[in-house]
């Protein structure tokens, strides 16, 4: 166990080590420097700048110099709010988009996998076919045009909810829909999927043989392997709640790390992009380290060694 | 139930003759595999009225704006922010330009964007795929490391940051951060396919043959999966069109006055309150485009690869 975790610890090190260099370069690729404004600025003016940011070393100095940095946790200064760092803006921004992204998660697990349950023990019937109707519309329908569609609605026409600003409990009810949305809908068809597997396995049989009551022989039997892939789906859904949140955020005007991003996009302050990145990126790898380990544990089954 | 085996009349008994001669004769011709995948896909009601309306949706992309008699790109200072009516059939927006044509032409590109795309990936993904799994060993830890490596991040950041380099929001543009980010999934497919494949005795034959390498790849190992690999294709265009929406929407998408659906749903979104409808359609079109592609790849993926099914 040890050893296979000391493993999956370092591939994710290497894998942060390749995408910071990858996004790195990338946002060193971009033509034109990140001074460049419409109104030219004079020569002196922008070596004096470059200067201060050390955009006048060479590319493997800056390198070397933002990794020294980057080991230290800290993301260097943001390009276009001078004086501030990339590490305020995440300080900022990273709470509140984490409570809506848990609460995002949180629900889409809660509705998802009992309304899978639903649909797999009434496999044919009307209510399978409603939630795999509902799963199917979930999927298929863009993060930000049911959040257009929630604002109009729900907010505008019957102003349920508020649509600006931020802050008390009912702020959260929209947004986490919007960007639970999709997510739920993966879940309910994971879970209907697994569950339907799982059913049909002779251990399942077997305990009903026996003359185990059905919802013991669902909710204690098979459940418990069911959720399996549903566990494995971990990973997925938290990267998509991540980017789903870039939108959301923006339509709602939530201060969290996807309206940062989007904004430092449409500013192109490459070192707020540069930071973010890497900091969903090693979110990302760290919840799917944690993600793999939690299926060893639960799925014993599976063996270490591989 | 009482069933005594002594009970049973003798007489409902028939002696068949062992003669194997019937046996031994097909009774209907054999079908090959795309007879048979092509049998179950019009089995399936849902897949074939999604292809019609994938049919019927490409063609009016194509065909329907010659109907209007406005385009995409003029100004109308007497008609901005038109409600729908009989000569603006979708309304206008607040430059007074033809919503229906708008949004027909963003179609266009969200179509155009997720079959380009696709095929951009189904070239990388089939190349790299193959190279990986053909090959193997060391090759094919090296290159699966980079997969592995590329596959723990969302697509979408890396489509983010490839169109902040790229600069420049074109159509282009987006075809290329689409397709070289999102072969990785298509790569993994291949690899798996041509990995099992290449231990059976065909490939053997062909290499005894003295077939070289790149053609028993693309000649015998690539065409004996293709069932997968088109299921995977056909899952990675809705994606795309996803994506593409995204990326408009954050405002990364193809500039004006061109608009994508993402552009024009970003467009509205400011004045979604007072012209509810600017926002509407874009939006009913990706919803449809969506459902289409997405129903249709279920199909697809049923009729062509019976064992992936869920």
């Amino acid at each position: 166990m040890v050893k296979y975790i000391i493993k999956r610890v370092i591939s994710c090190i290497i894998t942060m080590w390749v995408v910071a260099t990858i996004t790195f370069l990338l946002m060193h690729a971009v033509p034109g420097g990140p001074f460049d404004r419409e109104k030219k600025i004079p020569p002196e003016i922008k070596k004096q700048i470059e200067a201060r940011y050390n955009l006048d070393k060479p590319l493997w100095w800056q390198y070397q110099d933002y990794f020294k940095h980057l080991l230290k946790g800290d993301f260097g200064p943001s390009f276009r709010y001078i004086g501030r760092s990339v590490n305020d803006l995440i300080k900022d921004g990273f709470p509140v988009s984490a409570q809506l992204g848990g609460v995002s998660v949180l629900v889409s697990l809660l509705i998802g996998i009992p309304f899978g349950i639903i649909s797999a023990l009434n496999q044919g019937k009307w209510q399978d076919n409603f939630v795999m109707f509902l799963a199917t519309i979930g999927i298929t329908i863009p993060s930000f045009v049911l959040a257009t569609l929630l604002l109009y609605f729900l907010s505008f026409k019957l102003g349920l909810f508020p649509s600006m600003r931020w802050g008390t409990a009912k702020h959260y009810v929209l947004p986490a829909i919007a960007l639970a949305a999709t997510p739920t809908a993966f879940v309910s068809r994971l879970t209907r999927s697994s569950l339907l597997d799982v059913i049909r396995q002779d251990y399942v049989r077997t305990a009903k043989a026996k003359g185990i009551p059905d919802k013991i022989v669902v909710y204690k039997h098979a459940l418990k392997n069911a959720v399996i892939p549903v566990i494995t789906y971990l990973g997925p859904l938290v990267a998509g709640i991540l980017t789903g949140s870039f939108v959301i955020e923006k339509i709602f005007t939530i201060p969290g790390m996807g309206r940062q991003f989007v904004e430092s996009i449409t500013n192109r302050d490459y070192t707020t992009i540069l930071g973010l990145t890497i900091f969903d990126s090693f979110l990302l790898v760290s919840f799917n380290l944690l993600v793999d380990i939690l299926y060893v544990v639960f799925d014993p089954r599976i063996k270490l060694d591989n | 139930m009482d069933l005594n085996l002594k009970n049973i009349d003798k007489e409902l008994f028939e002696y068949i003759p062992s003669d194997n001669k019937d046996l031994n004769t097909v009774v209907r011709p054999s079908e090959t595999y795309w007879q048979d995948a092509w049998r179950r896909l019009k089995e399936n009601k849902v897949a074939t009225f999604s292809l019609f309306a994938l049919i019927l949706l490409i063609l009016i992309s194509i065909i329907g704006p010659y109907l209007s008699k406005f385009d995409y790109r003029t100004n109308d200072i007497n008609s901005l922010n038109l409600s729908p009516n009989s000569e603006h059939w979708f309304g206008t927006d607040e430059l007074g330009r033809d919503l229906y044509v708008r949004v027909l032409y963003g179609m266009r590109i969200s179509l155009s964007v997720g079959i380009v795309s696709a095929l951009i990936n189904f070239v990388i993904g089939v190349i790299y795929g193959g190279i990986s799994g053909y090959y193997g060993g060391n090759i094919d830890n090296i290159m699966m490391r980079f997969v592995d490596v590329l596959y723990s991040v969302p697509t979408v950041l890396y489509v983010i940051l490839l169109m902040v380099v790229l600069g420049e929001a074109s159509l282009s543009n987006i075809f290329i951060a689409l397709g070289i980010s999102y072969w990785v999934g298509m790569a993994r497919i291949v690899r798996g396919q041509v990995l099992a494949l290449k231990q059976q005795e065909f490939v053997l034959a062909a290499r005894a043959l003295g077939a070289k390498n790149f053609r028993i790849i693309l000649r015998h190992l690539i065409p004996n999966s293709m069932g997968p690999i088109i299921v995977t294709l056909m899952m990675s265009i809705p994606s795309a069109i996803f994506t593409e929406a995204f990326l408009s929407f954050i405002g990364l998408g193809v500039s004006a006055p061109m608009a994508s659906l993402g552009v024009l749903c970003n467009d509205a979104i400011t004045t979604y309150r007072t012209y509810p409808y600017q926002l509407f359609f874009p939006s009913l079109a990706i919803c449809i485009i969506m459902l289409a592609f997405n129903l249709f790849g279920d199909g697809l993926r049923d009729a062509l690869d019976p064992k992936m099914r869920k």
